[in-house]
């Protein structure tokens, strides 16, 4: 047995603490699709009437959203229509002319080479639970009423914008603040049923 | 539109010392391993993925633990190091937004590179990119 430990020890002390997957996507592409109010793709193509398969692969830029002429693909005038841009805007050179033959890797780490990929001051620990946070709200909010969900994200400045007062949101949505009252009332409600709650309570109770 | 970076990165960290140890057992997936060794895979997950910490609330080692260390043939210590035993995550998981220079740097720096994400063949040992202390990503 103390062979075998001996033996483990030497290799297990040449191997890296961390196994870092790494996915690169067209962060244009997410970024507008998210700007719809969408956080699954999935929706966004449901809603839109637009393949998900095809929209998966220029985010995972697996294909060009150039055809063998170099004209723009039907998918990607269909994304910029729906996005109100153009196509241009959704690719840079290189995702234009250099599909991927895979966006995903596996990188063995040590613990210096992992902190040395976060940004400076920063806790890994609380960047991941914020990004997660994020995810979940923006999963729950896809669940409700898409006005309710709008209302919501303008009073708490979900996403890019400031958070908004009551008179504000009233102004952006044409009602009164007492009916944007009444909306995020009714919104905090659904939000506050336990079914949902329990899945944001872990956070709260972390803090 | 043109002022958002031009890629998304996520990464998703996990043990590589528990990951190693059960590739090296001849165990190519957790599920295998899970089930050649009577450890319980969601708990085999949480400990890869780190958001379960091998150590119970007195600082010994989970009986599940000790019967995975037992089955790989190695000590506790040797599958765990010291952030893992003692700092469980809540998600193993981020998303970073960053220009195409910055990914060049992420990933070409430590020589494991955007050729990963340029599905290029060529690899480059994992070990040499703990030294760029320079790199800032943000």
């Amino acid at each position: 047995m103390s062979e075998v430990l001996t033996k483990n020890d030497s290799t297990m002390d040449c191997v890296a603490d961390y196994r870092v997957g790494v996915e690169v996507v067209n962060n244009h592409l997410l970024a507008a699709i998210e700007k719809t109010g969408h956080s699954s793709i999935r929706r966004f193509a449901f809603a839109f009437g637009v393949n998900y398969g095809l929209t998966l692969d220029l985010i995972s830029m697996k294909q060009s959203p150039l055809d063998s002429r170099g004209c723009w693909r039907q998918i990607a005038l269909q994304l910029a229509d729906v996005f109100g841009c153009l196509p241009e805007d959704l690719f840079n050179e290189q995702q234009m002319t250099a599909p991927l033959a895979d966006n995903r890797r596996e990188i063995e780490m040590t613990t210096a080479a992992l902190n040395n990929m976060l940004p400076e001051g920063q806790d890994p620990h609380e960047i991941a639970c914020e990004t997660q946070l994020h995810e979940r709200i923006e999963d729950l909010l896809d669940d409700i009423d898409p006005y309710l969900a709008n209302i919501l994200r303008l009073r708490f400045g979900l996403g890019d914008e400031e958070p908004l007062t009551l008179e504000q949101v009233g102004l952006r949505l044409n009602i009164t603040p007492n009916q944007a009252r009444a909306f995020e009332s009714r919104a905090l409600r659904i939000f506050r049923h336990p079914s949902r709650a329990n899945l944001l309570r872990s956070f709260v109770l972390d803090e | 539109m043109s002022c958002a970076a031009d890629y998304r990165v996520r990464f998703k960290v996990r043990n590589n010392r528990l990951l190693a140890a059960i590739e090296q057992a001849g165990y190519p997936s957790l599920p295998k391993f899970s089930a050649a060794s009577g450890v319980s895979y969601p708990v085999l997950v949480k400990l890869v993925a780190m958001k379960q910490g091998p150590l119970d609330t007195r600082g010994r080692w989970l009986p599940t633990v000790l019967r995975l260390s037992r089955f790989l043939g190695c000590r506790p210590e040797d599958l765990f190091n010291e952030q893992q035993r003692n700092a469980p995550v809540k998600s193993n998981r981020r998303e970073v937004e960053m220009t195409s220079s910055q990914v060049h740097r992420v990933l070409e720096n430590n020589r494991c590179a955007f050729q990963l994400a340029m599905g290029k063949q060529d690899q480059a040992d994992p070990q040499s990119h703990s030294t760029d202390s320079e790199d800032d990503h943000e």
